[in-house]
């Protein structure tokens, strides 16, 4: 039979047809939930894939994997709270679009976003897999550095209101992903002989203090609304596609970036998601109202996001390399399904292939109506009465920081790093720096290091090599391009002084 | 106000007895096994293989629990300083129990466990890129030593099992090597595909399944493998390196003995379970059981045994 | 209660201070097993995070001070306090008499401190949602989240 329609017909059968749907959903749960992202999910569902046949257990972490990456949208939308790490980005514009009242439509921006994003990762990995994964190889630690230093220039462009402060809690942030075990050499830093520290201080709760702790605890503050808040809608509602017209251009560079950022082994779709989201604050027209509810920061952060499911299996299935975590899970499962990833997938097993095409293109479809059909549902929360809703979210969030790896110490932080958030909302820092910073942290570090061991010390050597030549440069213009303009702006007169909004 | 409060307290006493009595025999709840690495890695591979047939024997759900960070000594470590009870075990591979203690201190020590069982054993072996200029150690040593310096050994952790085999293999030869600390196998790899490394020390399944990629040099054990007959051991070439990477279960220190008899059957079954034994053949393994008196035995030897090994690369904290 | 300008200042005061005691840390002699490794070791890019942190600290510091801003209002401030305060004796509780029964306690309490009032929705909401949490991490996704020291399941 031809591969093609082999393909096809794995992925339509009943069985595939299934988990792609259960996949999904369980996916999509799993990312509303603060704290437990698509790690938790894929390794939730392993034991299931084992007496599966082959295409439907990749159909079914495939789905896991597709409906965490845009589940985390929702809770950012509803809760201020990114509920995955993936989704830090979409809270800049996701929450002030629902704090107008506007939930149903943020959700369908996102929903709508990361289904073209996760689509046109398809296409990407359908057209160029072997091309994207021949170009991944091109990076070696010295690009990778020299991309992580052009990825800090997100920090500098999501806090163009309070430069300092924004960059300082960047600087934060890159410092906190230090404390632990040094991943090159294995020494403790900054432990002071706390044993529990070794093994440094974990993303996720951090995030979800920072962003949901701190939250519920500012609200504690305000006047409370003791009835049903009426004014925000429930439902879910499509922008309409004039609005889309003039963002075509924002949606086709994000889901660009996503695709490029998914394919590199070692990066994930938090990276991609900061980066498309500062580039488009960088050359939006209507960048002066993003972080103030645009749909463009929803667009830029939900489609790159989601264009990293396709492409982090480019890498998995072409090389056998695992592009992170999740798919490291997925390459192992593969493996015990008898499927052996690398070059020659391409050429043995095309069926294969095939298969897992038509079933992530199947998993987006059945994303945007579990978002569509779920939405309603989630936006209801907002009509919870505030006294009732914090403690109900802090509890969830609670076991979300406990339960990424079953540790007290995991909500200590969280609890410390909801004081820290309350403490920087209050005083007009912003958050998304530091997420940035910690994030970022271990690659740059990393992969500095590990030049310096390539090109056996000298660090003049990095700029030997055109691609990290090309990012240092680039990452050069960024920073020096405003100075440029302040400088010129200055000769036409004083630019009015702009007051930080806290 | 009385009558609430006797009733109340007789209430919870009611619960807590029915309680204690469920818990007498062993086990009644799920029993959970932290691995100490990331979900998808080998270790965690072989733990999930156990889970079903290892719970189907104990007559209850198996929780696997990654606990990841600091080369595996976290899970580990967990695994030592939870209650003494049964209900929770950490799967312990080599590094953690046999080279990590002589690198830094450690909150365990061999003596703060009860061993159950060695789950898997699996041999290692250098591999290289497949059109690396060298088919064999002597090549790649003659190599070495045409380019001094050149030559970079992508390492999975500092004082790993992979580490240790690099050191004795520079040692024996008197060549230079440079140590690329990278994250785990699938980072080396790519390592060693991008050009970033030349030589690193996989589990020796990866040779099978990557076999376009890369090839193997000399499998790191006395006797070649069953299932790889082409692939000649170290021994052979002249470099006794014996590095096998291996885990078993362990658990914290006072285990009481019809846990511990439960436990061990249940590994002992596991191990023999169909669906474990075709895992095993997939990646070109073999089974690999002992009892749990075995295995402690085993797992000192090993302690000494890289005690040395770290001692004589200069490795091993005074 | 102070101006935004000046909490803002204490706050990069604090990192300020932050980075000095663990710059100093890196000076520590508990670095061994670096010169297993070419290149720079573990205390090389901490430090040079904690030198742009220290910089940018003083940078915040100085323009806080001579912004002008407003005092914060101090309305709610109390409330906030009380409602941490539960949220840290929470994790306590979920430390010690483990997720279930702290969890009933939590729901339950938070709401009256935040001013609502009605008993029974209180009563039914606590239990039927922390055993739902707890149902769906010990059941379903088979995170088993902390227990009492009582009971032998939650």
């Amino acid at each position: 039979m031809d591969p093609l329609l082999a393909g096809l017909a794995a992925a339509f059968e009943p069985a595939s047809l299934l988990m792609v749907v259960i996949g999904t959903v369980i996916g999509v749960l799993v990312g509303v939930l603060p704290g437990l992202g698509s790690v938790v999910g894929i390794t939730m569902v392993l034991p299931f894939t084992y007496g599966m046949p082959q295409t439907a257990s990749i159909a079914l972490m495939l789905g896991v994997f597709c409906g965490s990456c845009y589940g985390g949208s929702i809770t950012a939308i509803v809760l201020n709270t990114p509920g995955t790490p993936q989704a830090a980005a979409t809270v800049l514009d996701g929450y002030p679009m629902a704090k107008r009242g506007e939930a149903d439509l943020a959700i369908g921006w996102v929903t709508a976003a990361s289904t073209l994003g996760g689509l046109f990762s398809v296409l990407i990995l359908i057209l160029a897999a072997p091309q994207l994964a021949a170009f991944s190889l091109q990076f070696t630690p010295i690009e990778y550095f020299a991309l992580g230093i052009f990825s800090l220039t997100c920090i500098a462009n999501v806090s163009r209101d309070a430069m300092a402060k924004g960059l300082l809690a960047g600087m934060a942030g890159l410092f906190l992903a230090t404390i632990g075990t040094d991943p090159v050499t294995g020494d403790l830093r900054f432990t002071f002989d706390v044993f529990e520290l070794s093994s440094g201080i974990e993303l996720v709760p951090v995030i979800v203090g920072l962003f949901a702790f701190s939250e519920m605890f500012v609200r504690t503050a305000e006047r409370l609304d003791l009835g049903g808040a009426e004014r925000f809608r429930v439902g879910f509602r499509l922008p309409p596609l004039r609005e889309w017209r003039p963002r075509l251009g924002i949606l086709l560079r994000s889901c660009l970036i996503g695709s490029f950022v998914g394919a590199l082994p070692g990066t994930g779709a938090a990276t991609a998601s900061f980066i498309a989201y500062s580039e488009a604050k960088r050359v939006s027209p209507r960048r002066e109202r993003m972080g103030h509810g645009e749909p463009d920061g929803l667009i830029a952060a939900e489609s790159s996001n989601n264009a990293v499911t396709g492409s982090a299996l480019v890498p998995t299935l072409a090389l056998g390399v695992p592009g992170d975590p999740v798919t490291a899970v997925m390459l192992g499962a593969l493996v015990i399904q008898g499927v052996a990833p690398g070059p020659q997938l391409f050429i043995d097993q095309m069926p294969l292939v095939y298969a897992i095409f038509f079933v992530l293109i199947l998993c987006n479809i059945v994303m945007f109506a579990t978002g569509a059909l779920g939405a309603p549902l989630f936006t209801r929360v907002l009509r919870i009465p505030e006294p009732l809703l914090i403690p109900l979210v802090m509890v969830i969030t609670l076991v979300g920081a406990y339960g990424v790896r079953g540790n007290m110490l995991d909500v200590w932080v969280a609890l410390a790093a909801g004081a820290v958030g309350a403490v920087m909302r209050v005083t007009g820092f912003p958050i998304a720096p530091m997420v940035i910073g910690m994030v970022l942290s271990p690659m740059i570090e990393q992969s500095l290091r590990q030049g310096l061991v390539v090109t056996r010390g000298s660090f003049l050597a990095f700029f030997e090599r055109p691609i990290a030549l090309t990012l240092f440069a680039l990452t050069a213009a960024i920073f020096l391009w405003p100075l440029v303009q302040r400088l010129r702006g200055k000769g036409r007169g004083k630019a009015a002084e702009r007051v930080p909004d806290a | 106000m009385h009558h609430r409060w006797n009733r109340l307290s007789a209430i919870a006493a009611g619960v807590m007895t029915m309680a204690a009595a469920t818990a007498q025999a062993f086990p009644d709840r799920p029993v959970t096994i932290v691995v100490p690495f990331a979900a998808g890695g080998g270790t965690d591979i072989t733990t999930r293989a156990m889970q079903e047939p290892m719970g189907k024997s104990l007559g209850t759900d198996i929780v696997v629990k990654n606990t990841a960070g600091a080369g595996g000594v976290a899970g580990v470590a967990e695994g030592a300083r939870t209650r003494a009870d049964g209900y929770t075990l950490a799967m312990a591979p080599v590094g953690p129990l046999t080279t990590q203690p002589h690198l830094r201190k450690l909150p365990y020590d061999l003596d703060s466990f009860d061993y159950v069982c060695l789950a898997y054993s699996a041999p290692s072996a250098f591999a290289v890129r497949r059109d690396a200029p060298y088919n064999t150690i002597a090549e790649l040593v003659a190599y070495a030593k045409k380019y001094p310096g050149k030559l970079t050994f992508a390492v999975q952790a500092i004082g790993s099992i992979p580490h240790v085999a690099g050191l004795a293999l520079a040692e024996m030869a008197g060549i230079q090597l440079s140590y690329l600390p990278v994250n785990g196998d699938g980072p080396a790899f790519k390592a060693l595909l991008d050009g970033t490394a030349d030589i690193f020390v996989p589990h020796v399944s990866f040779l099978s399944k990557n076999k376009e990629q890369v090839k193997g040099l000399a499998i790191l054990q006395p006797e070649r493998l069953p299932n790889l007959p082409d692939l000649p051991t170290a021994k052979e070439q002249g470099f006794d390196i014996d590095t096998p990477i291996w885990g078993g279960l362990v658990a914290p220190k006072g285990l009481p003995a019809e846990a511990k008899t439960k436990l061990e059957a249940g590994c002992k079954a596991a191990t023999e379970a169909a669906s474990f034994r075709k895992l095993m053949d997939d990646l070109a393994q073999p089974v690999a059981y002992m009892d749990g008196k075995a295995f402690e035995a085993y797992v000192r030897d090993q302690w000494t045994r890289n005690r040395r090994l770290l001692e004589s690369a200069g490795l091993k904290q005074e | 209660m102070p101006s935004q300008g000046a909490l803002s200042a204490l706050v990069a005061g604090v990192l300020l201070a932050a980075a000095a005691v663990f710059g100093w840390d890196t000076f520590r002699d508990s670095y061994h097993l670096s010169r297993a490794v070419q290149g720079v070791g573990p205390a090389f890019f901490p430090r040079l995070v904690l030198i742009g942190m220290a910089g940018l600290a003083v940078v915040v510091i100085v323009q806080e001070l001579r912004r002008r801003s407003a005092p914060l209002s101090g309305e709610g401030a109390a409330r906030a306090a009380a409602a941490t305060a539960l949220t840290v004796l929470y994790g306590i509780g979920v430390a010690t008499v483990g997720f279930l029964l702290s969890s009933i306690a939590f729901i339950a309490l938070m709401p009256v401190l935040l001013g609502y009032r009605r008993w029974p929705v209180l009563a039914v909401l606590s239990v039927v949602y922390a055993v739902a949490v707890w149902w769906m991490f010990e059941r379903f996704l088979l995170i088993i989240l902390p227990h009492s020291p009582w009971f032998a399941t939650f």
